[in-house]
């Protein structure tokens, strides 16, 4: 039970995206459709776990001086490589997500954990990081996502992008009840807003928790 | 072992590094470029393959668009072994429109489709449409693309994407050419008569001696129009309205055209100005006729009966008793029509009433401006009337249907009692036959050439006029002993095939000339008097020039 919590906790609060404000442009900019959505997550964590897993192997080898043009090569040739297999496959993603993804290559999540994590540990422990924190990439641009959607355009929907075949398409809202504003970028800023204040606030409850069972541990 | 601090060492790293990556993403591009490839020609494919259907297609666009300076080039496309297709786009009057156009290898021009475009049609629409698109699949990579009249805007942003095109293509090629080659200016079509030209979309009206009248982009050019005698003496535009929009200023300096105009004047177009032209005409025409040209109605307020009206000075009808029976008559007709052309008509009487009216789709039909008036609907105006009745004219086909009404007038005429027939100078007094020798049949100008005589029986080639004046021919066979005729054998030409005179080349009707002598009484063909007359006089002819 702790173990699945601290799990959850994890992801919710050390949060690239709400928790460390990180690879904040691309979460404002593509995150207006589910598909859109999933599509950069799963771009997003292919990228991170082979980054982590190169720039780990890489990381005795690196001399200080040279890492972040190694790391950068690295990162960049990846992003082109799932630029490229997009592009080819799910063409009517990549018309989409268009610039954004090369935009992943300077996503400050990829090279933040390439510095944090990925040059001082190892392989295995690399691209585990590089997973979890691509997951929790990917749930938090699906939460903007899904109320961006809803209340911009008052239908979810979700296509196959490799051959464009509709998975579901609902309408939640009534024809005529959705606010538009939150496909634009006002949208974008204020759904960012009212998520990372509630993701604050639950890092604040933890913490304030955490400091009683110090207190009550102290005390004892 | 290298130092790890050494700039050796950094180098090598760096180069080891980048190579990897460079071996993976060749690796992966050589995987994926031929499915992005397929992938961008697949959207376009359906086009292309609309210019070549076997073709092969490849989008070479990055490898030309550096040489296109004019930003008007979308894609260039490779049809193996056959030729390139320009996918263009520009702006046009109604906004932006796309199309495409395929050269041949060998400079022709193998394709032009209009690809989106928001054009008026009839006007900017036509560059995409039926002939101009013929006229384009004519050209080659050197020619300049027409203009169309009308559509000036349009037709001229077309051209310049092609010349864009064209540019790119000859280079490819290696076909030399002129770039600077000015289209061909549009003919402008035949100006008509004021009028009866139809200029209600001007909405033109004058107050005095100021008119106004919708111009290009429905701006509203005024004027100032002084008439005096029914001409226009002075004309002179004010420079408001669509003057300033730089496609219509000739137009505004070539006004002698507009001077001593009346209603039957036919003015030009200003070449590449024919908005304006338009709404030009349509002041003069409303100052012309003191009120407004949309209602051409107000113009032929005093109606005429059709005996009171008079034809003479133009319609100049004529009518033919076609066949008579008791109190039904048919008549064939014509009159002077639009343009000088003579229309013809079949007209029934039924006891001093029209009970049927059809036109010929001859003489001023096809010209479209009177064509309205060859309608089924049309005709049934003229149903039930009687030399008293007014018949109003079709708006917009003035000139046609007064020479409808004089054919009608005509008709009735004729019907009317004998006297009304001897005027008309018909020989056939109605069906009853007289002897044919005592008959006059002078009007069909028979003539007779003996082929053979032997005394017994003799064979004479005859002409003779039948309906419509076409010539008919015969060859008599006549028994000189019997004074009869043994064979009368008509020729299938002359009026033949008219459908009005072919009752009389039956085998049936054809019989009742055999044995005939001089005094016979023969009748008509029902339906084809006159061709049935110039047999006999053909027959008359025969005789006389056997010496009888």
């Amino acid at each position: 039970m702790e173990k699945k919590q601290g799990f959850f906790t994890k992801l919710l609060v050390e949060n690239p995206v709400f928790g460390l404000y990180l690879g904040i442009c691309s979460s404002l900019a593509i995150t207006t459709t589910l598909n859109n959505a999933i599509g950069m997550g799963v771009a997003v964590i292919f990228v991170l776990v082979f980054s982590n897993i190169f720039v780990s192997l890489v990381r005795n080898i690196t001399p200080d001086d040279i890492h972040i043009p190694v790391y950068i090569v690295i990162i960049a040739t990846l992003v082109t490589i799932v630029k490229m297999v997009i592009q080819a496959y799910a063409p009517s993603l990549y018309t989409a997500l268009g610039a954004f993804i090369d935009l992943i290559v300077v996503n400050c999540i990829i090279l933040g954990r390439a510095e944090a994590f990925a040059s001082k540990n190892s392989v295995g422990a690399s691209a585990m990081d590089g997973l979890m924190m691509g997951l929790s990439y990917t749930l938090s641009i699906l939460a903007m996502s899904f109320i961006r959607q809803l209340l911009g355009t008052g239908c979810l929907s979700l296509s196959n992008p490799f051959n464009n075949a509709t998975i579901f398409d609902i309408r939640l809202l009534p024809q005529g009840y959705e606010i538009p504003l939150f496909t634009g970028q006002t949208g974008a800023f204020l759904t960012f807003a009212v998520l990372a204040a509630c993701i604050a606030a639950y890092k604040n409850h933890l913490d304030t928790l955490e400091k009683e069972e110090t207190k009550k541990g102290a005390t004892k | 072992m290298m130092k790890k601090d050494s700039a050796l060492y950094k180098a090598v790293l760096l180069a080891i590094v980048c190579t990897v990556c460079g071996l993976l993403l060749s690796l992966v591009n050589g995987v994926t470029k031929p499915i992005i490839e397929r992938n961008a020609i697949a959207a376009v494919e359906a086009s292309l393959k609309e210019i070549y259907p076997d073709g092969t297609f490849k989008d070479v666009t990055e490898d030309y668009i550096s040489q296109d300076e004019t930003g008007l080039i979308d894609g260039i496309y490779e049809a193996e072994g056959k030729g390139y297709i320009f996918t263009l786009h520009n702006k046009g009057y109604g906004g932006d429109f796309k199309f495409m156009i395929g050269y041949n290898n060998d400079g022709t021009v193998a394709g032009y489709k209009g690809l989106e475009h928001l054009e008026t049609p009839g006007k900017g629409a036509l560059c995409f449409e039926g002939d101009y698109v013929e006229q384009v699949k004519a050209l080659t990579s050197s020619d300049p693309l027409p203009l169309i009249t009308g559509s000036t805007i349009t037709s001229a942003a077309v051209n310049d994407a092609v010349s864009a095109a064209k540019a790119i293509f000859n280079n490819i090629a290696g076909i030399s050419y002129d770039p600077n080659a000015e289209p061909e200016k549009p003919a402008e079509p035949e100006a008509v008569a004021l009028s009866e030209e139809d200029l209600s979309d001007r909405k033109a009206s004058c107050d005095g001696e100021v008119c106004t009248a919708l111009g290009f982009g429905g701006a509203e050019n005024k004027a100032k129009v002084v008439v005096k005698d029914g001409k226009v003496e002075s004309f002179e535009p004010e420079e408001t309205g669509d003057f300033g929009d730089g496609m219509g200023e000739e137009a505004y300096s070539e006004l002698e055209r507009y001077i001593g105009a009346t209603l039957d004047t036919k003015i030009d177009n200003v070449s590449g100005a024919t908005e304006t032209s338009k709404s030009f005409r349509a002041m003069i025409k409303a100052a012309l006729e003191g009120g407004t040209s949309a209602n051409e109605e107000k113009e032929e307020e005093v109606k005429l009966t059709l005996a009171d009206e008079d034809y003479s000075s133009y319609a100049k009808p004529s009518c033919t008793e076609e066949s008579r029976d008791g109190q039904v008559a048919v008549y064939a007709c014509s009159a002077t029509g639009f343009g000088e052309k003579v229309n013809k008509a079949t007209i029934t009487v039924d006891d001093a009433k029209v009970s049927a009216f059809v036109a010929e789709q001859t003489g001023d039909y096809g010209d479209e401006v009177g064509d309205k008036a060859y309608t089924d609907e049309n005709y049934a105006n003229y149903v039930g009337a009687t030399l008293e009745s007014t018949i109003d004219h079709l708006s917009g086909a003035t000139i046609t249907s007064k020479s409808f009404r004089a054919m009608v007038s005509e008709a009735l005429k004729a019907f009317g009692g004998p006297a009304a027939i001897n005027e008309e100078g018909s020989s056939s007094e109605g069906k009853q036959a007289t002897g044919l020798i005592a008959e006059d049949l002078s009007a069909h100008k028979a003539s007779a050439e003996v082929e053979s005589n032997d005394g017994v029986t003799a064979v004479v080639n005859c002409t003779a006029l039948g309906f419509g004046d076409k010539e008919n021919k015969a060859k008599v066979t006549i028994d000189l002993e019997t004074k009869t005729v043994k064979a009368f054998e008509v020729e299938k030409t002359g009026d033949y095939g008219d459908e009005v005179g072919d009752g009389a080349y039956s085998d049936d009707n054809l019989a009742m000339y055999n044995g005939i002598g001089q005094t016979a009484e023969l009748d008509n063909v029902s339906g084809a008097s006159i061709t049935s007359q110039s047999f006999r006089a053909m027959i008359q002819a025969a005789f006389a020039a056997c010496g009888e």
